[in-house]
């Protein structure tokens, strides 16, 4: 099967591609680009673990066909750090000891910054529902919820400061 | 002891930084140059023999390197648990079969160039089967015209013929069962069963070989031990472990399901061997679902009581759903009875167990390893005891645990020992006064005509290791590790223990820095993601809930090593005894004279310079205990009458893991546990269709587990009855805080509908069906 030409932004960098049609964007980001801090967990969009952000919204990356993000903007785990330091969702998640084994994790970061976008000072059942698209089989939830709560404040408080 | 500065304070996570940032390398995001895809062509028959087999078309296929069958397989049988010794395993497994036991065994394997070449592959073999009769129930399969599931297999290096599709009985008795009964003023008997519930670890299994020019095999996978991997993967091929090389990855979760090899790692490495290529093999979801889960169990349980709450005699009878291949299945079954015998006191005890092949797929360790299939049943009959003599759940479990001093089996019913610390009280008496017990029991239990509250309490424990050898050398235990210092007073671990992501890594390098007297920023976890068997010393890994205390005994004992050659080499250069000098802060000073200290970056930098040689410590050590790891569970929650529908209201869980050493860490233990507790309480089964064989349900839409939102609020607590053979009074966590939930949950709908449910999960249906609406 020949490959087709695919040109996406990913992380903030122009890459021309090239696919097959019935790749999915998981598989070019993985494979094609090594950006594996995106993971698979099913392949189904059952999981979580492979959402990414494409022109800003949070999205299952094993759903998307590669070729359906030609000319899109898209960021990864890999792509959230500005200057080498961590967004403060990343941050929050270090500080509150929400990283356990860690394949959730990207997904559930990711989830939460495209939410964070959107909502200001979410409460917590807010949170829940955001990340309720994102498996944890390790920490029951507790910690990556608080986190998401105290990167929205940091989120705030850096916007004031600006 | 005095004050610790590191045990018990919460840091950054050795590998949580590498995770955040999606940098972390698991075994699925591997990649080297010339590397193959493997994928495996399955049975889509219960139990069939490959009568015809031919590979042709799918080699011509352009990109295809290789495909094997049986006939390529070393004719050798093994058996994929780590953490039973050799000899003493069913052996009854090939690399690929020649005769298929459930649906999606092993009948070919090819490598080509990308996996869609692979997968095309494999729709190009030709299979010809011959199907047989299938058995899916351990009772029926017992029975003289059922089908044979395994004619022979291998224990040690005797042939063993199969019986009744048997695969091991055993039984223990403790004092004279028929006495204790005819004591007892009244008896309970009933019959419980627990289902086929999945680990689901986050990341499916992987495995990438790599065939190395001087013959060895360099191995990168997803496990819980890299020297457990390397025996099984040795003993399959029928190489020198010596060959072999496996390597620690970062691991996306376990909960036992990476304590044995799976099929994929010999299959794998043969396909390496045979392309001279390196191969890389991932699991799909669905794949996963059918390689391990815990072992369905239907128990009968009789206890005999005195008026006063007094037990007099405990009877379980287990028949355990053993599947195609034996696995971990003996031994499961084997801790049940270990497990049962050490829940309650009582001076007349017998455990019978029996476990039998079915045409099931592979069922192997899951987190409890055989204490969810009895903690079930003992904990659903105490509260009928303590409601029918009128006594508090909470009292009648005070009044009869094991405790203080009495024996506890902690690994089957040949392995016990005195418990030298007990929480159990405080977690009982701590866990009723948060949740509001005493007051809540007495609620109005109808909250609307169609909705019923309930509040329930169970409890459970699990072992810390697999203990001493006194009782002969069945399952392997051994610690043994490494701490070394570096010139600038930075010290490193080795160690072969796996992270499975929970914190073990965290937890060793926090137990090396307090005994080192060093701050925790200066102790490195050496190689996280790359430290092989070749450089570790031999260590069987992270199961039996023995991390942080065997693994733990074993770099504290390292560690005080390194300190004391650290003073012996302060010594030489201070020209003194190494008995005059102090060791402490970091520091080497001679006790008289605390002013004339040397820094161990000094000592370490000079011990090269004048010959000394590196500052090294190493361990050896069998533990010598095992000491249970009790836990509790109080949960409210509400029936819908009309839904079937249990709404989960608010959790209390506490733990006794003695000294607390990462407590972040624990929490998520304990929280992840109740999280998966709730799930195999109420939506988490396998379903197995009895006319195909198939699983039904192996995906992650038709296999529930909780979310965000159906999780309750979830309040921890932690009891330190510290334990005296521990690190620091440490015990362990990992996998206790599963084993009690679901029989809490039970608990709580009797209380909330009085309806008492048997079987696992309690679903919506099940609920329906005992109302009669459905």
């Amino acid at each position: 099967m020949d490959k087709i030409p695919l040109t996406v932004d990913v992380n903030g960098v122009k890459y021309d591609l090239k696919v097959k049609p019935h790749w999915t964007l998981l598989r070019a980001l993985r494979e094609e680009l090594q950006l594996t801090g995106t993971k698979e967990g099913c392949g189904k969009g059952e999981c979580g673990f492979c959402t990414v952000i494409i022109d800003g919204i949070a999205t299952m990356s094993c759903l998307t066909p590669a070729l359906r993000v030609q000319g899109k903007k898209i960021t990864t785990i890999e792509g959230l750090p500005r200057q080498g330091k961590p967004h403060p969702v990343q941050e929050a998640f270090l500080e509150e000891g929400a990283v356990n084994c860690g394949m959730c994790i990207p997904g559930m970061v990711m989830a939460a910054v495209a939410f964070l976008n959107k909502k200001a000072n979410p409460t917590e059942g807010e949170v829940r529902t955001a990340l309720s698209g994102n498996i944890c089989r390790c920490g029951g939830y507790a910690r990556p919820v608080k986190a998401v709560l105290i990167a929205s404040q940091k989120i705030m408080e850096a916007k004031t400061n600006e | 002891m005095s004050k610790l500065a590191v045990v018990g304070k919460d840091y950054q996570k050795t590998d949580a930084f590498d995770k955040i940032t999606g940098a972390a390398k698991f075994c699925s995001d591997m990649t080297v140059p010339r590397m193959l895809h493997a994928k495996v062509l399955r049975s889509p028959y219960p139990h069939a023999i490959v009568t015809k087999i031919d590979a042709s078309d799918a080699l011509k296929l352009p990109g295809v390197k290789a495909v094997l069958t049986h006939d390529d397989v070393p004719k050798i049988l093994y058996n994929r648990d780590y953490h039973t010794v050799w000899d003493t395993l069913e052996r009854d497994n090939y690399i690929l079969e020649k005769k298929a036991r459930y649906v999606g065994d092993k009948i070919a394997a090819v490598a080509a160039e990308d996996l869609d070449t692979a997968e095309e592959a494999l729709d190009l073999i030709d299979v010809r089967y011959q199907e047989l009769p299938a058995v899916y129930d351990p009772v029926e399969a017992m029975q003289a015209d059922a089908p044979k599931i395994h004619d022979e297999i291998m224990i040690g290096d005797r042939r063993v013929p199969v019986r009744n599709n048997v695969i091991r009985n055993t039984s223990l008795e403790v004092g004279d069962l028929e006495k204790g009964f005819s004591e007892a003023d009244m008896v309970f008997e009933d019959r419980y069963a627990t289902q086929r519930a999945q680990q689901v670890a986050s990341e499916p299994h992987s495995v990438l070989v790599i065939p190395e020019a001087n013959g060895r095999l360099t191995v990168w996978a997803g496990t819980q031990s890299i020297f457990g991997l390397r025996m099984k993967l040795a003993a399959a091929l029928g190489m020198p472990e010596s060959m072999i090389k496996c390597v620690r990855t970062h691991m996306g979760g376990s909960f036992g399901s990476y304590l044995d090899m799976n099929i994929y790692e010999p299959i794998t490495a043969l396909l390496a061997m045979k392309t001279r290529r390196p191969v890389k093999y991932v699991n799909t979801r669905e794949e996963e679902f059918i390689s391990t889960a815990r072992h369905p169990a239907v128990s009968y349980i009789k206890t005999g009581v005195k008026r006063d709450g007094t037990l007099t005699a405990r009877y379980l009878k287990t028949m355990m759903d053993g599947a195609a291949y034996a696995a971990h299945s003996a031994a499961a079954s084997y801790c049940v009875g270990g497990w049962f015998l050490s829940m309650y006191k009582a001076p007349n005890m017998k455990y019978e167990g029996c476990v039998v092949y079915t045409n099931t797929f592979p069922c192997g360790a899951f987190r409890g390893f055989g204490h969810p299939q009895q903690n079930f049943p003992v904990e659903s009959q105490m509260d009928m005891i303590a409601e029918e003599l009128g006594i508090d759940p909470v009292e009648i479990r005070l009044k009869n645990h094991v405790g203080l001093g009495d024996d506890f089996y902690y690994q089957g019913v040949a392995r016990h020992g005195p418990v030298c610390s007990c929480g159990v009280p405080e977690l009982l008496e701590k866990g009723a006064k948060l949740i509001g017990w005493q007051e809540k029991r007495l609620r109005k239990r109808e909250i609307s005509p169609t909705k019923r509250y309930g509040i329930g309490v169970a409890r459970g424990f699990h072992t810390s290791g697999a203990g001493d050898k006194r009782y002969g050398g069945d399952t392997y235990e051994y610690a043994s590790s490494i701490v070394k210092f570096n010139e600038d007073g930075a010290a490193n671990v080795i160690t072969a223990g796996a992270d499975t992501g929970c914190g073990e890594w965290q937890v060793w390098c926090q137990i090396a820095a307090e005994t080192l007297e060093i701050p925790f920023e200066k102790v490195i976890m050496s190689s996280m993601s790359g430290i092989t068997t070749d450089e570790a010393p031999h260590d069987l890994g992270t199961h039996a809930t023995r991390g942080t205390y065997a693994i733990g005994m074993g770099v504290k004992a390292a560690a005080e090593d390194a300190k004391k050659r650290i003073l012996e080499v302060a010594a030489g250069i201070l020209e003194g005894k190494a008995e005059d000098l102090e060791a402490k802060d970091g520091k080497v000073y001679p006790k008289k004279s605390p002013d004339r200290g040397l820094t161990y970056a000094e000592i370490a930098r000079e011990a090269i310079n004048l010959g000394y040689g590196p500052i090294i410590g190493t361990s050896a050590i069998r533990p010598s205990s095992a000491p249970p790891a009790f836990g509790v569970k109080f949960v409210e929650l509400e029936v819908d009458l009309d839904t079937g529908k249990v709404n989960l209201l608010n959790v209390v869980a506490g733990h006794d893991c003695g000294r607390v050493v990462y407590p972040a860490g624990a929490e998520c233990q304990l929280g992840g546990g109740v999280q998966q507790g709730l799930g195999f309480a109420l939506t988490e089964d396998l379903v197995i269709d009895e006319e195909t064989g198939a699983t039904v349900n192996g995906n992650l839409r038709d296999y529930k587990i909780l979310r965000t939102t159906d999780m309750p609020p979830v309040q921890l607590f932690f009891v330190e009855a510290l334990e005296p053979t521990g690190p620091f009074g440490a015990k362990g966590i990992g996998e206790a805080p599963i084993n009690d939930m679901a029989s809490a949950v039970a608990n709580a709908i009797y209380h909330a509908t009085g309806m008492r449910f048997k079987e696992l999960p309690i679903t919506p249906e099940r609920i329906l069906r005992a109302l009669g609406r459905i």
